[in-house]
């Protein structure tokens, strides 16, 4: 009954749906319902790119001056690929003379290579879509974490994770040959579940596109967040137990990297706005698959968190505008503000409910790294935040970690033990 | 929903694109590449067993039986649509309905063009 068609066979005249016209041009019939309030396809395209730079435009206010460099974070996915047209619009637009100024000194896009653990990701139509924007491209693969760091070879691996004993890792060498997608493939094999691995997945592209942000001169980087993805990942992300840094996790923007700000200039479109204006401006754009891609909605607590907002909105069509709205009000509290980031996810790491190294019987801290030959096991939960010492608890021992946890853990110690960690990690010089 | 053509004289033709993730789970032999779209060409009779003309509803029911190998339940529950799945109707939004009106209980017209387009995280 199925067999293939050609595009000319389709395409049958107008419905006789609605007897109203668009609410903005009132001359055209509509095309597009957006909770209840229809549009025609030129209307709809237009307003989507109004609502973009009222958007992206508040966002800016506090931007430094003179304008940054941005990168746009491209997944590949519907709405990364809509903020790249955007984004890119609204810059050009500027540069016409249209607008006082630029949003910014440039834009360059910024795309991490899945493959290592996606082998069906869609990587050419990725780089094909990019290089069709005519901006600047820099890529980065998820292996890329386990690049050595200033020549050190030196890896944090998770030794025993216990109630009793809090979390124990120690410093240790790749094995010889590992290639690091095998050191990716090692650590997501280590991990508990697919939220756990969903929850490391996300933490290794925001490090790595930070990092590439950085080493490209750009001071913020545009995410493809919509609204549908924010109510999704407050629930998530609450659920996961990161209530602590939830307003930066979902706010309009987040200024806590250092040098680096974060914007979501796609808060304000649903999921059903980006898929109409991709299609409808000939946008490109990909299916990345995930790790429950195709899998039940109780696959992971990503998913289901998402099948509970998409059903409650199709009952409730202001259910994503709603936990959005909400949203919007939350602030980062002082202590968040203040807080050290997580040696694990580099968001702020709540420390009030940690376990100390003190309160634990026979284990080495960073302090007594150092006084003996031999590599001791260092307790980090002190440097992780509430998700991130439940992530790692329930990963398997031996799990090598990336390699900027390290950089993170050791620029959260102070004073000797720091220096103690350092002459550890020198211990691990490449070639030897 | 069993489709014979003999017994119900010319079948009725329309189109159905598969985006966004979904086209994943549909027999590779049921589509057709053009120019990037994944299509597939549907026939489906102008009279029920019920003798009521098709309509979207008896569409993803069909779809869903004929075009998935597995994961139909991805697409599909019994004839509705899964949440996250969009449908356009000949490059309009099928949720502009007259008021009281079912998206679901539109008429299919020979011809048209519908699009299943998945707004899942991950498809």
């Amino acid at each position: 009954m199925c067999d293939g068609a050609s595009p000319s066979a389709a395409g049958a005249g107008r419905r006789a749906v609605v007897p109203n016209m668009c609410v903005k041009c009132k001359t055209a019939p509509p095309s597009i319902a957006i909770r209840r309030i229809l549009y025609c396809k030129a209307c709809f395209v237009r307003a989507s790119v109004a609502k973009f730079r009222t958007a992206h435009t508040k966002s800016l206010k506090g931007a430094p001056r003179p304008r940054p460099r941005a990168m746009v974070a491209l997944s590949g996915g519907a709405a990364s690929s809509a903020l790249l047209r955007l984004a890119a619009d609204h810059q050009a637009m500027a540069r016409k003379g249209t607008e006082a100024a630029p949003p910014y000194a440039g834009i360059t896009v910024g795309h991490i290579d899945e493959s290592a653990l996606f082998p069906g990701a869609p990587e050419s139509e990725i780089r094909a879509a990019a290089a069709a924007s005519g901006l600047p491209c820099v890529w980065a693969a998820l292996e890329d974490a386990f690049a050595p760091g200033e020549g050190r070879a030196a890896l944090l691996e998770l030794a025993q994770a216990t109630p009793q004993a809090g979390i124990l890792a120690r410093l240790a060498r790749a094995p010889d040959g590992a290639s690091g997608r095998a050191q990716l493939a090692a650590l997501f094999a280590g991990l508990g579940s697919a939220t756990d691995r969903e929850d490391m997945l996300q933490m290794l592209k925001t490090a790595l596109i930070v990092d590439m942000a950085r080493r490209s001169g750009c001071g913020v980087v545009l995410v493809g967040d919509s609204a549908t993805r924010i109510a999704v990942r407050a629930m998530s992300l609450t659920s996961r137990g990161r209530g602590f840094s939830l307003p930066l996790d979902v706010g309009a923007e987040m200024r806590w990297f250092d040098g680096v700000d974060v914007y979501r200039p796609m808060r304000d479109f649903v999921a059903k706005e980006i898929a109409f204006f991709n299609r409808w401006t000939g946008q490109p754009s990909a299916a990345v698959p995930t790790f429950t891609t195709g899998q039940p909605r109780s696959a992971s607590i990503d998913r289901l968190s998402e099948a509970f907002i998409v059903e409650l909105d199709q009952g409730f069509a202001s259910t994503v505008p709603t936990v959005c709205r909400t949203l919007q009000k939350l602030e980062p509290c002082a202590e968040a503000r203040a807080a050290r980031p997580c040696a694990a996810c580099g968001m702020p790491a709540d420390i009030d409910g940690c376990e100390t190294p003190a309160d634990i019987d026979g284990c080495e801290t960073p302090a007594d790294i150092g006084d003996c030959g031999a590599p001791a096991d260092i307790d980090v939960s002190a440097a992780l935040c509430y998700s991130c010492r439940g992530l790692l608890r329930r990963a398997a021992p031996g799990t090598a970690l990336p390699q900027f946890c390290l950089a993170r853990l050791e620029a959260a110690d102070a004073g000797a033990r720091r220096a103690a960690l350092r002459r550890q990690i020198d211990a691990f010089l490449i070639g030897e | 929903m069993s489709v014979s053509m003999s017994a119900y004289g010319s079948a009725l033709r329309v189109t159905v694109e598969f985006a966004g993730g979904i086209d994943a789970h549909v027999k590779p032999e049921c589509l057709q590449m053009v120019d990037g779209a994944k299509l597939a060409r549907i026939e489906l009779p102008r009279r029920l067993d019920d003798s009521r003309a098709p309509t979207m509803r008896s569409l993803i029911a069909h779809v869903a039986q004929h075009c998935f190998a597995s994961g139909a339940e991805l697409f599909s529950t019994d004839d509705e649509l899964r949440p996250g799945i969009l449908a356009i109707i000949n490059d309009a939004d099928w949720e502009i309905t007259e008021d009281g009106v079912d998206k679901y209980d539109y008429v299919l017209q020979d011809q048209d063009a519908i699009v299943f387009v998945s707004t899942l995280h991950g498809g």
